[in-house]
């Protein structure tokens, strides 16, 4: 057994609108640093599950762990501690708050979560020069291209150190150029021993994970390990 | 690309951030300047509209007090039980005016009578006043008052003044029916005829009355000390029965009325005024209440995407709740400091130019600090409670629908 616990464990997950059953007993299991990609058609129930594992939603049957904890007995405000300093979010489009500057957005989660908003500013600077954004750190959302949000999105989801990071189809809306630099990103946030887990329909990013799983009418049903796993 | 060191969050932990709470509810506002204009101007025409209407009504009840108080019949009526007249009544009078919160007592003698001039006859009620006295049941609208001593001078109403078509420095011939008093001689049919000059003209409640001295008017009853009645002030209207029941207590033989009980009409009236007051008041908290609940709550509906993220970044409820419900205090605010300028400056011109003004009764705003307070501040709590359903609603909302993009 191993002393550090996984980053997530899910263990038959279950979900469903009205009589629709959206993700259907879906089970995976995420190692701290691991990078495993979720893919399927549209509506198979991918972004239902990312969310159930991001505590924004609650599955209807089924055991979910984050690091060990029993995601179903944390209060609200656990769950809401747990999401603000252990995971971190990255969705497809409209990522960021349209009244903050770049530099804001990223600052926000930090300053929320340690209520020191200097520290909070420096630590989002730091982070947008690495992603190369330094330039652009006044610049409100409407004005970043969609690459150059998504990149300032990364940056946000990553600054309070989550130890699982979720992506939503991070490149779907981007270019090629774009969606590279992003994937750059997400990269270099895992570096430091952050699990990722990405939901794509690009198989150039599936085919940077270390795992890729795939998703059939809410189903988990294909287990593809990549050239990059320690398991490979 | 350089590795980041991850640097996590300090070891304060807590439900609520005000001050992120507070900077997220500033830019939120600027963010829609539009709808934060409408909303602010909402709450300002509320308030600038509510405090001339109190003001104007708390005016108008004023100048109605005044008018029949002040400048009538005094706030409490001290008459006889039995006969036409009160004997001594000069001497009640200085007894009376001894009661704490009685600021005058003044005797009035009262007899019918009627006017011709220009061929015209008018009857009316005449009274025989003290021309010393700081309150007289009248005001003077034009010409002069009456001197003490004064014989052949005469204060007439407007309307009989009007009816008659003569003004002040006009000559009229005075009859006082005085055949109620048996014991005097008279002439036949039972009048006194008297020369008599207007000396001014009196408006509003005394328009259909006229004014001679008291002094003039009781030599001709035969009884120099006598008196209709003892007409008492008060420094405040409101404590006129109170002031009753001590001069009831002085005066057991005598009838003492507070104004309360003596005029139905004008109880009725003040009554009047205070619940128009109350309803314009309550019809103004409502004009803003419901307009800023719906531009709040289409405020939230368009932020649900922020919304969400914020919960996914970790944000409480707790958190978006007080930056929604800050969003209304600041509008809240903003709106009453404007509408409140908006009101002091309407106030002003409406004491220039007043909306009633009438044979001496004119009706100017009178601002009160407790009704500005009242109206703020209920104004203002409105703005926060209509507030707090869409702050409410902010918080309940399911992250996970809105990133989905169901809602």
């Amino acid at each position: 057994m191993s002393a550090v616990p996984s980053a997530l464990v899910a263990d038959g997950l279950v979900r469903r609108y009205g009589d629709r059953l959206v993700v259907d007993h879906a089970s995976l299991a995420i190692e701290p640093g691991e990078t495993v990609s979720l893919m399927g058609a549209s509506g198979c129930g991918k972004t239902t599950l990312l969310h159930m594992l991001g505590t924004l939603d609650r599955p209807d049957e089924g055991h979910l762990a984050l690091e060990g904890r029993d995601v179903a007995r944390l209060s609200e405000s656990q769950r809401t501690e747990l999401r603000r300093e252990r995971l971190g979010f990255v969705f497809q489009q409209s990522n960021l708050l349209p009244e903050l500057t770049a530099r804001e957005n990223v600052a926000l989660p930090a300053w929320r979560a340690t209520g020191r908003r200097r520290d909070a500013l420096a630590r989002a600077d730091a982070l947008l020069a690495n992603f190369g954004l330094a330039a652009r750190a006044d610049a409100r959302g409407h004005v970043l291209s969609l690459g150059e949000a998504q990149r300032v999105a990364v940056a946000r989801a990553i600054i309070n150190g989550p130890r699982l990071l979720l992506a939503d189809e991070p490149t779907g809306s981007l270019d090629s150029d774009a969606a590279r630099e992003v994937l750059a990103a997400l990269q270099a946030a895992c570096s430091t021993g952050t699990a990722l887990l990405v939901v794509t329909h690009d198989p150039t990013v599936a085919g940077r994970c270390q795992r890729r799983l795939t998703m059939v009418d809410g189903r988990i049903e294909i287990e593809d390990v990549g050239p990059g796993s320690p398991g490979a | 690309m350089r590795t980041l060191a991850p640097v996590g969050p300090g070891p304060r932990r807590s439900l609520l951030r005000p001050s992120v709470a507070l900077f997220l509810a500033r830019r939120g506002l600027r963010e829609s300047p539009l709808s934060t204009g409408l909303m602010i101007a909402a709450v300002a025409v509320g308030i600038g509209f509510e405090i001339p209407s109190a003001a104007n009504l708390r005016g108008y009840r004023a100048e109605l007090l005044t008018q029949s108080l002040s400048n009538g019949f005094g706030d409490v009526r001290v008459r006889p039980r039995r006969g036409l007249y009160i004997r001594d009544a000069d001497g009640w009078a200085a007894r009376l005016s001894r009661i704490p919160g009685v600021i005058e007592a003044t005797p009035v003698v009262s007899a019918p009578a009627s006017v011709t001039g220009k061929g015209h006859t008018s009857s009316f009620g005449l009274l025989g006043v003290e021309p010393r006295a700081a309150h007289h049941p009248y005001r003077l609208v034009s010409g002069q008052p009456l001197a003490e001593g004064d014989r052949d001078g005469i204060l007439l109403g407007s309307s009989i003044a009007q009816r008659l078509d003569v003004g002040v420095g006009d000559d009229v011939e005075l009859r006082i029916m005085l055949s109620a008093y048996p014991r005097l001689v008279l002439d036949d049919d039972g009048y006194g005829v008297y020369p008599m000059t207007i000396r001014g003209l009196v408006g509003f409640n005394a328009a259909d009355s006229a004014f001679v001295t008291r002094s003039f008017l009781v030599a001709e009853l035969g009884d120099e000390t006598a008196a209709s009645a003892v007409l008492l002030h008060a420094r405040a209207h409101e404590d006129a029965q109170s002031l009753a029941l001590a001069a009831r207590r002085m005066a057991p033989d005598l009838e003492v009325r507070s104004w309360m009980d003596d005029s139905a009409y004008l109880r009725s009236s003040a009554r009047a005024v205070e619940t128009l007051g109350g309803a314009s008041w309550l019809l103004g908290i409502l004009a803003v209440g419901i307009p800023v609940m719906a531009l709040l709550y289409i405020n939230t509906l368009n932020r649900r995407r922020q919304i969400g993220l914020l919960t996914a970044m970790g944000f409480s409820r707790l958190d978006l709740f007080v930056t929604f419900l800050l969003q209304a205090l600041f509008l809240g605010t903003a709106g009453v400091l404007l509408g409140g300028i908006v009101a002091l400056a309407l106030v002003r011109y409406l004491v220039a130019h007043p909306i009633f003004d009438w044979q001496g009764f004119v009706v100017r705003p009178v601002l009160a600090l407790t009704d500005v307070g009242r109206t703020a501040g209920a104004i203002l709590a409105t703005t926060v409670a209509a507030g707090s359903y869409p702050a409410w609603r902010a918080a309940r909302v399911d992250p996970s629908r809105i990133l989905r993009g169901i809602e």
